[in-house]
């Protein structure tokens, strides 16, 4: 009677490439064709464990990639995976950055751990746009020097933007700050008037950046959010992501802070 | 309405027998005594009876296969199955009409739920006498003005039946050598037992109610400290959809499985690496807040339809009336 669509159905795409990131974070790069914004994310299958939402990883001017930090089933099982192995994909699901309101501005990029993938979609996207951008700034911290991801990238990053790094534990090794990544706003070199915040982490990381970029000036709608909750469908349908009105994987995962800040089990 | 129709009583059974070769029926019938939704064999299995859980699961079934896959040269090949059969719900009570109503919006790109959604004729029963735990005086009420392919009055030694949708007019063509056409009259006897049932409902506010509910109201966690997690609530309710779900590996390749959730139950939010709703407090209220805030805020309407189901199957009695009458006494 009608012709449904199966908005369930992953396609199925092949992993061209792994490259281990961390001890426990691995870069898959697929062979896929596929329209996104950045910030979005996809929900991929490793078939007979299960599907996880993912942020996309790269700009979509770039190669499709995800960064995945081991820690769950699903995750554990995608490690595990070679190229050539394949995967389900479904999406892309959610809003992305707002590109379109952040062009014409500077942006502070606030990343934490496993938080830099959608930033670097975005660093990448901006650097292959550089007209239509201001400055950029990069704060980004990890546990520790081994947990930092795309450490082949920042030298290159470094010639085009300021970045700045720090790790909650150093080694005799590391050269750059120490201490959570709130502790580098005071180097913070952008007015808060042109500037958009956008703050990718662990929830308690993006709660005290929060309350420190508003203390240095930024208002609640210049501050972009990426959230992380539980999610099935990555649709709106399943339930489970939902805080207050929204849903994360429909309405989200990124939020202007204005719209989210009254729900106080945001982070 | 498109047409209104008599049914003697004592017709009933012939009139559902004269559906069963084209549509699966699905009804109230005797279950060991207790009246429960199932396939109907023939039309003297049905009872015209309330019935402690909701017609639900035959729209949205509590356990389904979304996709099975098999391996082949390094490739998989899925398959799914939608369930297109014709079917019938009867004896269907109007809260729970009002379940599928507000289902609808949520699911309505899901394949699943809109196939048997779109295949499924529904022929609503008002009540004539009120349920004993049902609210539903301010959440729709007894009796239903849309949303109906057929929808049956018990008037005694008749049922009167009103014709909501043109294949509920089709069903009438199928069956007209059981009915005759009813008059204002019957339709003057209806409004006044709706009245009355309406008058025997208790008159707890709802409208509104989603201003009064706040974070820090201290019922969330007197009602954490109550609820035992079990999700009996959330599986009895007509509106309740949240899902799960999983997938399953066999000896050649596997499947992948929903099954109903619930909000109560500890895991139904924690990550990987985190539980943002790891008390009973946080869940209650998440609940609630759904039920009453979250999804009123998007749909501006409640996803409760006061059919008093979750009271009747908890195992301590939380009570969704007196959480409604706290929020009005809070606000005075």
């Amino acid at each position: 009677m009608y012709a449904l669509k199966n908005v369930y159905l992953p396609k199925q795409v092949k992993i061209t490439e792994v490259i281990d990131e961390t001890p426990d974070v691995k870069t898959f790069v697929f062979d896929l064709d596929m329209d996104y914004l950045h910030g979005q994310f996809v929900e991929v299958s490793v078939f007979g464990v299960g599907e996880m939402p993912i942020s996309i990883g790269t700009s979509p001017t770039r190669n499709f990639a995800v960064s995945v930090k081991k820690v769950g089933k699903v995750s554990s099982a995608l490690h595990n995976l070679k190229p050539g192995d394949i995967v389900g994909i479904r999406g892309p699901y959610g809003k992305g950055f707002p590109i379109k309101e952040l062009e014409g501005h500077d942006l502070l990029l606030v990343g934490g751990g496993i938080g830099l993938p959608p930033l670097r979609a975005l660093i990448e996207y901006v650097l292959d746009n550089k007209d239509n951008f201001g400055r950029m700034q990069l704060l980004y911290g990890a546990r520790t020097p081994k947990d930092l991801v795309y450490k082949y990238l920042f030298p290159k990053w470094r010639k085009e933007f300021d970045v700045l790094l720090t790790v909650d534990y150093a080694d005799e090794t590391w050269l750059e700050y120490e201490g959570v990544v709130t502790k580098l706003f005071p180097k913070i070199c952008m007015d808060p008037k042109k500037t958009y915040a956008v703050i990718v982490g662990p929830p308690i990381m993006i709660k005290y950046a929060v309350l420190g970029l508003v203390d240095a000036g930024f208002s609640d709608d210049r501050i972009l959010i990426s959230l992380e909750r539980m999610m099935k469908c990555g649709l709106g349908t399943c339930g489970h992501c939902n805080i207050g009105k929204y849903y994360v994987c429909k309405d989200g995962p990124v939020f202007k802070y204005s719209q989210v800040k009254d729900i106080p089990e945001l982070f | 309405m498109i047409g209104t129709y008599l049914l003697k009583k004592s017709d009933l059974p012939k009139f559902i027998d004269a559906l069963l070769p084209e549509y699966e029926v699905v009804g109230p019938k005797l279950i060991e005594g207790e009246p429960i939704f199932d396939y109907l064999k023939s039309g003297s299995d049905f009872v015209d009876s309330y019935t402690l859980l909701s017609p639900k699961e035959f729209l949205y079934p509590q356990t389904e296969e979304m996709l099975s896959y098999k391996k082949n040269n390094g490739e998989f090949i899925f398959s799914y199955s939608l369930d297109e059969k014709k079917r019938i719900i009867m004896g269907v009570k109007p809260c729970d009409v009002r379940g599928f109503q507000r289902i609808d919006p949520v699911l309505k790109e899901d394949p699943y739920y809109m196939s048997r959604r779109n295949n499924t004729l529904i022929f609503a029963f008002t009540c004539v006498t009120p349920c004993e735990n049902g609210f539903c005086r301010n959440l729709g009420g007894p009796t239903l003005d849309k949303g109906f392919d057929l929808q049956f009055t018990d008037l005694g030694e008749e049922y009167l039946i009103e014709v909501g949708s043109e294949r509920g007019k089709e069903i009438v063509e199928k069956t007209k050598d059981y009915l005759s056409p009813a008059s204002d009259a019957h339709l003057k006897q209806k409004s006044s037992i709706v009245s009355d049932v309406i008058s025997k409902l208790p008159d707890i506010k709802v409208n509104g109610v989603h201003e009064l509910i706040s974070w820090d109201d201290p019922i969330f966690k007197e009602l954490g400290e109550k609820c035992i997690s079990c999700g009996a609530c959330n599986f009895a309710c007509p509106s309740c959809f949240c899902y799960n779900v999983a997938d399953y590996t066999l000896p050649v390749g596997g499947y992948r499985e929903r099954t109903w959730d619930s909000c109560l139950l500890a895991g139904f939010a924690r990550m990987a690496a985190d539980n943002p709703r790891e008390s009973e407090e946080s869940r209650m209220r998440q609940r609630i807040s759904h039920k009453f805030k979250y999804y009123y805020e998007v749909y501006n309407a409640q996803l409760c339809t006061g059919c008093g189901r979750c009271y009747a199957v908890c195992p301590v009695k939380i009570d969704l009336r007196d959480v409604l009458k706290h929020f009005w006494e809070v606000k005075k």
